[in-house]
């Protein structure tokens, strides 16, 4: 019988049960990569509760593995030392596939245990207790888009990824076209039952607008730990297509017309009923609800530093092109940066529209909620609802950063934001934007070209 | 009337415009408004590396850098790559008949350089990544054995290169990283230390030194 750890108390004997002899360690560094190591069960065991070491450039690197040497955070050590991978026992789940194996998702710590809050899990953490310290907690999930195509990675890379074969029937760019996902099933099936083995419920999976598109959509949870849950879709997705000689890429913009997306549905709870319902208010709104959505929208320009992290993100922020490119709001309006849903008691919510499918789900959820903490501070409402469709208006509405510089600034002038997530961490975020824009332009690439760069296949592609 | 001139790049500016932009502010400064008179309107560059293009709007008020349309009429060309670590290399189009405005536009886009030792004393007082810091930064030039020492804190960093080198380093022109890892300095410092530096130099060397 397949059962996580959690609610447990004897490790050895759950490790027993499920026959686990190796753990692999998982933890999300700043762009949102999992890193890690096989553990055998006795190292494992002998770790804890700390957990092994590795590198503190593990969390000091870019997406190369290159370690960030123009710029400084006090995690790190004079002369290159080794910090931990500290597992979180409540997340440690049997693989399925692999019948000895089990996985941990850890934080990055110190090597005596203590936090380090430059972690992005941490962070996220740090965000949902500074909201309990209110009474509050928040339900939320993730839309998880991606790309699959017949083409291995290697053979992906042989053709420079181009000119790749996408999974499908119809060379027509349709949506939720059950031809299309027909194709795309035995590939799912896969990645359902592992995600039924991890204990990561779904909802729904459907054929996306681009040739091979796939939308997967997971059951809500606590921020963290759909955090969790959508590192290990990723990397369970990522696995299968492996296994299966198939690509899949989460890459924001890989080819021109279409992109992936992660939007964030949330809603706030008090003692576990929901928040943002009011039928006694206007439109049935609750003040809450629309101190949260004001400090969201005061906040959403620095915000975006963290919901599109690369280059490569920003070629989707594109007029008409269904993601949003204004700091705007409206009920039931999918062109504007926030859409809120406000029917009933139990689905109202946020749909936070911004996000690329390459972010980083904790610094994502952690800079979203950091910007709903910012509105219950000042309790400022909202800007007016927005009820046109939300492109080829007048410049006289403000764009949204437009590239990874202008958001990184955005972000580093933000100081309301930066006392919710921490001034240090910002700025060392903020210079890691910065190294990742001048590795772009190092590589002497296009920045204004319509499609994506060699560069951004060769960095992005695989590993986002 | 100096002070009035500025020198603009817009949003989504490339490292090879905000570069640029300081080399053109530093001269402005420098020459004053004369440095403008009789330059055309518009001067396109291209960069031999990127053959990218890009446009100086000149008017009364100083300079607008922006990215020119393929179809521009190239004025200058040459290497304009400020990962390099060299200034800006380039040739005026042979066809511009004006030797006085060549001349104003080959002094515009020339980098002027104070002696480095000036230059990194400067560097390093306005820079937010080294003004209150417990550094004791002790450079020497292995051309001339000039030596400079700038901080009196408890943590030790030598930095040993050329004039040529340290010129270009503290003027805004290369990365202290980028000349460790190309051999061209000898550094001995903490990782923490070499990093701080560097994100002065990388500010600096992006136009973007508070």
């Amino acid at each position: 019988m397949n059962a996580p750890f959690k609610g447990e108390s004897d490790l050895n004997a759950w490790l027993d049960r499920h026959h686990v002899s190796r753990i692999r360690t998982q933890a999300t560094d700043l762009d949102g990569f999992a890193l890690g190591k096989y553990c055998a069960r006795e190292k494992f065991l002998k770790a804890l509760p700390i957990g092994h070491n590795l590198a503190d450039v593990s969390l000091g690197s870019d997406s190369k593995s290159t370690p960030h040497l123009g710029f400084w955070h006090s995690f790190r050590q004079g002369a290159i030392g080794d910090i931990a991978l500290k597992p979180d026992l409540d997340t440690l789940v049997p693989d399925g596939l692999e019948s000895d194996l089990g996985h941990a998702i850890c934080d990055f710590a110190q090597l005596d245990g203590s936090p380090i809050s430059l972690c992005p899990r941490t962070k996220l953490k740090t965000l949902e207790q500074q909201l309990a310290d209110q009474g509050l907690s928040v339900k939320c999930t993730f839309e998880l888009e991606f790309f699959l195509f017949h083409n291995s990675y290697a053979d992906a890379a042989r053709k420079r990824y181009q000119n790749l074969s996408p999974v499908g029937a119809s060379p027509l760019e349709t949506i939720y076209f059950l031809r299309d996902s027909f194709h795309a099933a035995p590939f799912m099936q896969q990645v359902l039952d592992r995600l039924d083995w991890y204990g990561i419920p779904w909802e729904a999976w459907n054929d996306e607008n681009g040739l091979g598109q796939i939308e997967l959509n997971l059951t809500p949870t606590t921020p963290t730990e759909m955090a969790d849950r959508v590192v290990r879709a990723k990397q369970i997705i990522f696995e299968t297509a492996v296994q299966q000689g198939l690509s899949a890429t989460f890459m924001a913009h890989p080819q021109e017309g279409f992109s992936n997306g992660m939007h964030v549905h949330h809603s706030l709870l008090r003692d576990g009923i929901p928040q943002f319902f009011d039928s006694s208010a206007r439109n049935r709104r609750s003040p809450l609800l629309m101190n949260w959505l004001g400090g969201l929208l005061s906040t959403m320009d620095a915000s975006v530093s963290y919901l599109c992290p690369s280059p490569n993100s920003y070629r989707r922020l594109k007029e008409f092109a269904a993601p949003p490119v204004t700091a705007t709001w409206g009920e039931e309006n999918k062109s504007t940066g926030i859409r809120l849903i406000c029917d009933a008691p139990k689905s109202a919510r946020i749909e936070h529209r911004v996000g690329a499918g390459d972010l980083n789900p904790y610094l994502a959820m952690a800079a979203i909620l950091a910007g709903g903490l910012v509105g219950l501070s000042e309790e400022k409402p909202p800007p007016p609802e927005f009820t046109d469709l939300g492109w080829g208006i007048p410049d006289s509405v403000p764009r949204l950063p437009s590239d990874i510089m202008s958001a990184a600034k955005a972000l580093q002038s933000a100081t309301k934001l930066k006392t919710f997530l921490n001034a240090e961490d910002v700025d060392y975020w903020v210079k890691s934007r910065r190294h990742e824009w001048m590795l772009f332009h190092r590589a002497g690439v296009d920045p204004d070209s319509a499609t994506p760069t060699q560069w951004e296949y060769e960095r992005y592609f695989a590993t986002v | 009337m100096t002070d009035s001139l500025s020198v603009v790049t817009q949003a989504g500016a490339a490292p090879t415009e905000t570069n640029l932009a300081r080399i053109l502010r530093v001269n402005l400064l420098g020459q004053g408004p004369k440095a403008l008179s009789g330059l055309p309107d518009r001067v396109t560059l291209q960069d031999n590396k990127t053959k990218r293009l890009i446009r100086l709007a000149i008017t009364a008020q100083g300079i607008v850098l922006s990215r020119a349309k393929a179809s521009s009429v190239i004025d200058v060309t040459g290497n304009f790559d400020p990962f390099k670590g060299s200034p800006p290399e380039f040739s005026v189009r042979a066809g511009w008949r004006r030797p006085l405005l060549k001349s104003r536009l080959r002094a515009l886009l020339t980098p002027r350089f104070k002696p480095w030792a000036v230059a990194a004393s400067e560097l390093f007082d306005r820079s937010n990544q080294t003004k209150n810091s417990e550094l004791t930064i002790t450079m020497r030039c292995n051309d001339t054995d000039e030596q400079h020492v700038w901080g009196r804190g408890s943590e030790n960093v030598s930095i040993i290169a050329s004039q040529q080198t340290l010129t270009h380093l503290f003027n805004g022109i290369s990365m202290l990283i980028d000349d460790i890892l190309k051999g061209r300095i000898q550094c001995q410092a903490s990782m923490r230390n070499i990093a701080l530096i560097t994100d002065a130099t990388i500010d600096q060397w992006l136009d973007s030194t508070p």
